[in-house]
């Protein structure tokens, strides 16, 4: 189930919170409110095939025992376990998802093949294999105590989170589960909780419906069109840059809303994004794009493959793994994998002209220079294949040739390029203007996250035009979708 | 109210408020121009003759079929809207219907012959085939996938999903601004057109004369009357030769979903296997096919010469649809790049004959045997002197039809 969809946004969200507020003010015991609200995310996930919420029970069950069997017994006893435990989150994500590309490495087609293509990849695996990694690693690790079953099932099937994050840790939730009721039945839940809980909601959708749809219908064109034949240099480059922005709103959005939606039921979950195109490097991106992904490759992958602590070779080395795995973790295909490359290698450029100590970039030129780094590097990503990737490359580095359309038929005279007709007369100006104001947005507003200070919850709780024109955005965003049969969130399919 | 919680109520109060606006708005729209009813019921009567012209709840495939059942049609023509200017006129001394529009791909027309098929059966069915029938860009699931759910009834639920998605396109906001601004609500639904004196059912009937008249074809109202609104010939520039077409030929644009012009080759052999199985379907009813290949404007034809892709694969299309002809013994019209002494300005946008185009092509037709035999070709041939007695000034046939 979609958060963008009728059934969602009608149906089941009104339904689930309408039942969780009664419940929560009627005074029942809090354990009751969280299985209501475990209940209520199984429903949720079963949405998608009872054969996903299957596997999905098998998962929870498995690693539950083990996380409860990992804190007792001889050390290399509980290192078996862990590592059990591991592989068996990572073989039912490499099955589901990784099984066919790579068998396709091997090469050949093989009976596998067949009965691996045979299963669709389960919603959200990709995100509940690493918290549930995470958290066998922590209590492994005697971070965290085993949890009680009902406490463990709220912590993995919390629905604002459980298809596709934000990717959180025991301490994001567990210290909050039994505060759920209290928090309801306090009279600062609406202050504190519902008002920018609705408030993220509104924004998110309003990010989705509006925005990242809208940029997908400049994007998908010009990808789907280099599976043909190169595009011209504008082409691409709006192409490219509106699925900068696509790809931006659209999982943001997504993040805003989960965060939101975790608001109204008394939970707060981490933020995922910080302005991320404001980034003035490839480091302050990555503390900013997907900032519960960056922390899990953080503390369970960069800093026990060693992180920086084995030498500055050594570092980079560790980096390119993190980045490559973090690549792949996104997608079962090679377009992933240099995506996630082409980070490496930035990050680790990035890390060794910070070693030089030279003058700092002023910090608006640092912030246009990432932004078209970035947008460069998500090329491979929203690729179908290695050939799209090449052909649109050339595209935007003229390596197909540089014809303008007509709009820019100034600069093709100062400049003495051509100018054809033969290319869209205005949609190069109205894709030109659409990034201006992707550009505005992204730029000069504040994110979302300012609603979730005290001053803007203030100012939001006390304004009656806020409240307006937050469910005028909700009502038009449902009109919408209802017609237009929105698209499903990007990282749905991770 | 108190100003300390402000948010919550006015929260509530705008889901109602803004929830009434939206539905009530729609709700409203939909009730003023007559489409919020099972708009078939009150526009399939002949009395008075009514001008259909729906443009939220375009139900097509319904509205035909209740046509259809209810006039027994010898001839049928099916197709989408570059066969909709075949007028009842043209095939005299039949019972007629002009189908087009309740099948606009080969996977709908399957599905919408055999849905004649099963309630009547007329002696001859033309096909006015479409290349972009064959284009990748252009989605038939239901030829691709052999499954097709059309709804034979009129649905509430998607005349609600067509509205709101009608209400997003920009086409269909402007028409209600302009309307909204002129303050013509209301003004013209007991009003006949002004064309052929036919009561309006509909949006486009009521606001612009645009609608199916009883034998099925399409009345272009607004461009009768010659006000193009800035949609067709102007926007397409068909004067600059078709300037606006360039758009869509645009490998970029081409490429991408629902363009007409997106091409392949060779031909998708789902959508060839379709159209062998809407001229077995025929035939295993006994009914004879014609499959034509419509007109396109000459200085369109030119145009496609330009892009060597969109020339080869025209002429992929034409080949094609001969061959089948050929296996199946049917017989075959390709007036693709055959428009006689008719130019450009014979076409509203390129794509779509007028009247005299479509004339032109009757007469083509009924000169094949399978219509000589059950047309009045005398009468046809009166009606085209009659017409070219009338030149090319403004608005012709539907007056004499009148």
């Amino acid at each position: 189930m979609s958060f963008s969809s009728v059934v969602f946004l009608v149906f089941f969200l009104p339904i689930t919170f309408s039942l969780f507020l009664v419940l929560a003010r009627a005074g029942v015991p809090g354990k009751v409110v969280v299985s209501f609200i475990a209940l209520a995310s199984l429903v949720f996930y079963a949405w998608a095939g009872f054969v996903f919420l299957l596997i999905f029970l098998v998962s929870i069950v498995t690693n539950y025992i083990l996380a409860r069997e990992l804190v007792d017994g001889a050390p290399s006893r509980r290192r078996i376990l862990l590592c059990a435990g591991i592989a068996f989150n990572l073989g039912l994500l490499g099955y589901f998802k990784y099984a066919t590309f790579f068998l396709d490495v091997i090469g050949g087609s093989s009976p596998a093949h067949t009965v691996v293509a045979k299963f669709a990849l389960p919603v959200g695996i990709s995100f509940y294999t690493f918290q549930k990694i995470a958290y066998l690693v922590d209590v492994a690790r005697g971070e965290v105590k085993p949890k009680p079953l009902l406490d463990y099932l709220f912590f993995v099937t919390f629905f604002p989170q459980l298809v596709a994050g934000p990717i959180v840790r025991h301490d994001d939730i567990f210290p909050q589960i039994d505060r759920i009721a209290w928090r309801v039945r306090r009279r600062r839940y609406a202050a504190v909780f519902l008002v920018p809980g609705l408030a993220l909601l509104t924004v998110g959708l309003a990010k989705k419906v509006l925005l990242a749809d809208s940029f997908a219908f400049l994007a998908d064109p010009a990808f789907t069109a280099a599976a043909e034949k190169p595009l011209t240099l504008v082409s691409s480059w709006i192409g490219l840059l509106a699925y900068s922005f696509q790809i931006y709103f659209d999982f943001s959005g997504y993040s805003d809303i989960a965060l939101g939606l975790a608001l109204l039921f008394g939970v707060r979950l981490p933020a995922n994004f910080n302005s991320p195109y404001r980034a003035t490097s490839i480091i302050d991106f990555w503390r900013r794009w997907h900032m519960t992904l960056s922390r899990f490759l953080r503390d369970y992958l960069y800093v026990p493959l060693g992180g920086n602590r084995l030498g500055t070779s050594r570092r980079y080395v560790n980096l390119m793994i993190t980045m490559l795995i973090g690549g792949l973790w996104h997608g079962a295909s090679w377009n992933f994998v240099i995506w996630g490359g082409l980070h490496g290698v930035l990050l680790s450029i990035n890390h060794g002209v910070r070693n030089l100590r030279l003058p700092d970039v002023p910090r608006p030129l640092a912030a246009v220079i990432v932004f078209l780094t970035v947008s460069l590097a998500w090329v491979p990503f929203r690729a179908s294949d290695l050939h799209i990737t090449v052909t649109y490359y050339r595209s935007l580095f003229g390596l197909e040739g540089i014809v303008l359309p007509p709009f820019l038929a100034p600069i093709g005279a100062l400049t003495g390029l051509m100018t054809s007709s033969d290319l869209p007369s205005f949609s190069g100006l109205r894709g030109a203007l659409a990034i201006a104001g992707g550009l505005f947005i992204v730029w000069t507003l504040p994110n979302s996250l300012v609603l979730l200070t005290a001053q803007w919850r203030r100012r939001l709780v006390s304004s009656r035009a806020a409240g307006f024109l937050s469910a005028g955005i909700i009502v038009i965003c449902v009109a919408l979708i209802y017609g237009r049969q929105s698209t499903p969130f990007i990282y749905f399919q991770f | 109210m108190s100003k300390r919680r402000a948010f919550i109520p006015w929260f509530l109060a705008g889901l109602v408020v803004w929830g009434l606006l939206v539905v009530g708005s729609f709700a409203a729209l939909l009730a003023m121009v007559d489409e919020w009813r099972p708009i078939t019921a009150s526009a399939l009567t002949d009395d008075p003759p009514k001008l259909w012209g729906p443009l939220f709840g375009q139900q097509y495939f319904a509205y035909r079929l209740g046509r259809i059942d209810r006039t027994e049609p010898e001839i049928v023509v099916l197709g989408s809207s570059r066969g909709s200017q075949f007028r009842a006129e043209m095939f005299p001394g039949t019972r007629f219907y002009n189908a087009s529009l309740a099948a606009t791909s080969l996977g709908d027309s399957i599905a919408f012959l055999e849905a004649i098929l099963r309630a009547r059966r007329p002696r001859i069915v033309i096909l006015p085939i479409d290349t972009w029938w064959f284009s990748p860009t252009w989605a038939d699931p239901c030829a691709d996938a052999g499954d097709c759910t059309i709804p034979h009834e009129f649905s509430l639920d998607q005349l609600v999903a067509a509205t709101t998605r009608s209400m997003q396109s920009s086409f269909v906001l402007y028409q209600v601004m302009f309307v909204l601004s002129e303050g013509k609500w209301l003004a013209l639904r007991a009003v006949p057109d002004p064309i052929g004196g036919r009561m309006p059912v509909g949006f486009l009937a009521q606001q612009g004369a645009d609608g199916f008249r009883p034998d099925g074809s399409y009345q272009y109202g607004r461009m009768a009357l010659g006000d193009y609104g800035g949609v067709t010939r102007d926007r397409l520039r068909f004067t600059e030769g078709y300037a606006g077409f360039i758009d869509r030929l645009d490998p970029v644009a081409a490429a991408s979903s629902g363009n007409r012009f997106g091409t392949v080759s060779p031909l998708p052999p789902a959508r060839v296997a379709a159209l062998e199985r809407f001229v077995e379907i025929c035939h295993q009813h006994d009914a004879k096919v014609v499959l034509v290949l419509p007109p396109f404007a000459p200085g369109f034809m030119k145009l496609i010469e330009r892009y060597p892709q969109q020339a080869a694969f025209f002429s992929d299309v034409a080949t094609m649809v001969k061959a089948v002809a050929q296996r199946h013994q049917v017989d075959v019209l390709d007036a693709m790049r055959s428009t006689g002494d008719l130019g450009d300005e014979h076409f509203y946008d390129g794509m779509h004959g007028d009247e005299r185009v479509h004339l032109a092509l009757a007469r083509k037709l009924v000169a094949l045997p399978v219509l000589a035999a059950v047309v009045d070709r005398d009468a046809l041939a009166t009606l085209a002197r009659t017409a070219a007695g009338r030149g090319d000034a403004g608005i012709w046939l539907h007056l004499i039809a009148r």
